[in-house]
């Protein structure tokens, strides 16, 4: 059971941005700008041309940590989940990441360790900002694009002959074996930082990188039940689909 | 650490709703299930394991003694009593106990303290090897030179299945899953000299 008190799209922007800051991030993915007004999220979403109900289901699962309308959520088009979850790289990979980054050099010891303890932490980090973008990276070229054109070809039945080729090449339950987790590396520096490097000369910043951490994770582990409960299950079934019509075809 | 369970037994439905969305601001804490009567109650303890129980007092009195005792001896759960009133003198000022005037503080100080004696119990029996072993320091730094487990069992005259069995046993006492999170840990700790390693120049 789940009680939760959904936003609804009366809702003000302003006061809701008051009530939950870390929606700010979100709402940017969405190419909202600041200097709201009184407008409620329905005004900004038609001037903005954004679909009120992905809107509405997107920052109530980053609000709501129970919720999570699979059902619902598999009802949108692909093209519309994907366009969303390419604006999440783009926040991970060019503004967390780069942020965090910014502040681990920022980190001082006392002595000779300084040094030390620099070189093994921009080394840990500079390997997981590239795993970062190698994964987005992937994510973008091929398994993206190839969740648009499977649904394309469904929905307009056309293509079927070579969306059974790509298939063959590719399916979904690739990706989903293969979806490493790069969330490891990220709880492992949280656990390097909280337990075992000797505390830095000024605390404050690692204070800062931890909590910068810790909502990099919050919105990864959001973004990847996105793609696992929704892309990859929606996908699975087309291509099931896929499969029935092309072996009937040939009987 | 795992979470810890809640049941709760309580007659009315608002009542419970409340003893819910309390529970539910506990952090690592999770509700298995809430009933209105003392009805299954064994075999819903025998099924779902509990750590706490929540129970207002009513349905604790229906429920046999005997069988209370039996259960609370092979699953060990922590009974909360929950009711109106303080009676003077009551008798089990052994068990914990809420009342339903009580503030929210009070009741959530009262179940903080049921879930820190459970953690405690079980703390004791996982602190004593979270150190990490000398031969588990030998494998470490074999991780951290970047050796397979195949590499690491030659060179440690061990079995590869020995090798993954030691990794695990450090990735849980660490709380560090990767191979480059292994590998920071190893130099801090000077297990390896950050000069033995090609990347680390």
């Amino acid at each position: 059971m789940q009680y939760v008190s959904l936003i609804t799209k009366e809702k003000e922007l302003a006061s809701l941005i008051h009530s939950d800051i870390d929606l700010l991030s979100l709402i940017r993915r969405f190419d909202i700008r600041l200097g709201f007004g009184d407008k409620s999220i329905e005004q900004i979403c038609n001037s903005k041309g954004i679909n009120i109900e992905f809107f509405l289901e997107i920052i109530n699962i980053f609000h709501n940590q129970n919720y999570f309308p699979t059902a619902k959520l598999q009802n949108f088009p692909i093209s519309m989940i994907v366009k969303f979850l390419k604006q999440s790289h783009a926040y991970y990979n060019e503004d967390m990441i780069p942020a965090i980054e910014e502040l681990i050099y920022k980190l001082e010891w006392s002595g000779e360790d300084h040094e030390r303890h620099l070189k093994i932490l921009k080394k840990f980090f500079n390997d997981y900002r590239e795993e970062v973008k190698a994964h987005t990276k992937q994510e973008e070229e091929t398994v993206y694009p190839y969740t648009v054109f499977i649904e394309e070809s469904c929905m307009e039945n056309k293509n079927i002959e070579e969306c059974y080729k790509k298939m063959q090449k590719y399916s979904i339950t690739n990706y989903a074996d293969e979806h490493n987790n790069i969330e490891e590396k990220l709880t492992d520096l949280k656990n390097i930082i909280i337990k075992y490097l000797p505390p830095s000369e000024n605390q404050e910043v690692a204070v800062k990188i931890l909590n910068k951490l810790f909502k990099l994770e919050k919105d990864l582990n959001h973004h990847a039940a996105i793609e696992e409960k929704i892309l990859v299950p929606k996908i699975l079934e087309m291509e099931k689909n896929l499969k029935d019509l092309n072996s009937s075809r040939k009987d | 650490m795992s979470n810890t369970s809640f049941i709760i037994f309580e007659k009315s439905f608002l009542k419970r709703l409340g003893i819910i969305s309390l529970i539910k601001e506990i952090k690592e804490s999770e509700i298995l299930g809430d009933y209105n009567s003392s009805d299954r109650f064994s075999s819903i303890i025998k099924n779902l394991k509990p750590n706490i129980v929540i129970i207002n007092k009513e349905i604790y009195s229906n429920i046999n003694q005997q069988v209370l005792k039996n259960l609370l001896l092979e699953y060990s759960f922590t009974l909360i009593n929950i009711s109106e009133i303080k009676e003077e003198n009551s008798e089990q000022s052994d068990e914990s106990h809420i009342y339903y005037d009580e503030e929210k503080s009070d009741i959530l100080n009262k179940i903080d303290q049921a879930i820190s004696q459970i953690r405690g119990h079980s703390k004791k029996k996982e602190k004593q090897n979270n150190e990490i072993s000398q031969r588990e320091k030998a494998i470490l730094a074999c991780v951290a030179r970047g050796l397979t487990n195949k590499e690491i069992a030659e060179d440690l005259f061990i079995s590869t299945h020995t090798v993954i069995t030691h990794r695990k046993n450090i990735v849980r006492k660490l709380g560090i899953k990767t191979v480059s999170g292994l590998t920071v840990y190893a130099i801090l700790n000077k297990i390896i000299d950050m000069t033995d390693l090609q990347e680390y120049r």
